[in-house]
């Protein structure tokens, strides 16, 4: 059993929605919000709040107009997640992680870090997330959504 | 990857209720926008939603194609 999950950026903002996820993973999702395993990182404010500024409005967030910090505390309230700070070591292992996932998107460089870290299940639709972890056995553990 | 195969979706209000086979509900609250409402009856939610998204979109393009050229 994992010892819990950790929301990909987009998730949380899907989450937030109530956009259709897999339900299978909606499940897992809402029964570790309830036991005190579902976490998000500092590093998917980042991530969304840098969206927000994007100059197309189509491709921005919906953050129902609150602020960054707001929407993100409201919402990870609501789901009962808790939040994951980033640590020297979260920023070490994300700096390790390009090497071995191909790509130096930082946010995906951090999400993929703290699940390893904290021994927990990325929840994502992030295809070339998935195909990392199915790629390299033993290294990310996913809940695809 | 989850083990759990199969999960009945219900809404209670504004919150999402997720049941598995033995019977265990947890729930994601919600704002009482979206899903309910928004759910294509052709969906299989306990199936990868995306993939049947696309795929439904890519039917009703079609279909709506064959209709624009049988009227023309």
């Amino acid at each position: 059993m994992s010892r819990g999950f950790l929301l990909d950026s987009h998730v949380l903002l899907w989450l937030d929605q109530e956009l259709l996820i897999y339900s299978p993973a909606a499940y897992e999702i809402a029964k570790a919000g309830a036991t005190g395993r579902l976490f998000v990182s500092d590093i998917s404010i980042c991530e969304l709040g840098v969206a927000s500024h994007k100059k197309s409005l189509e491709k921005r967030p919906d953050l129902r107009g609150l602020s960054i910090d707001g929407w993100f505390d409201e919402t990870t309230n609501r789901l009962g997640a808790r939040t994951i700070r980033i640590t020297q070591a979260i920023a070490v292992e994300a700096a390790n992680v390009p090497g071995i996932y191909g790509s130096g998107d930082p946010g995906d460089c951090f999400l993929i870090a703290t699940a390893r870290l904290r021994r927990l299940s990325l929840v994502t639709r992030d295809t070339k997330i998935i195909a990392l972890a199915k790629r390299e056995r033993g290294y990310l553990d996913v809940t695809v959504c | 990857m989850s083990a759990i195969e199969k999960v009945t979706v219900t809404r209670i209000g504004a919150d999402t209720v997720y049941t598995n086979e033995s019977g265990e509900s947890f729930t994601i609250r919600g704002r009482g926008k979206g899903l309910g409402l928004e759910v294509d009856p052709r969906i299989d939610l306990t199936k990868p939603i995306y993939e049947q998204v696309i795929q439904l979109a890519a039917k009703d393009r079609a279909k709506e194609r064959k209709q624009q050229a049988t009227a023309a």
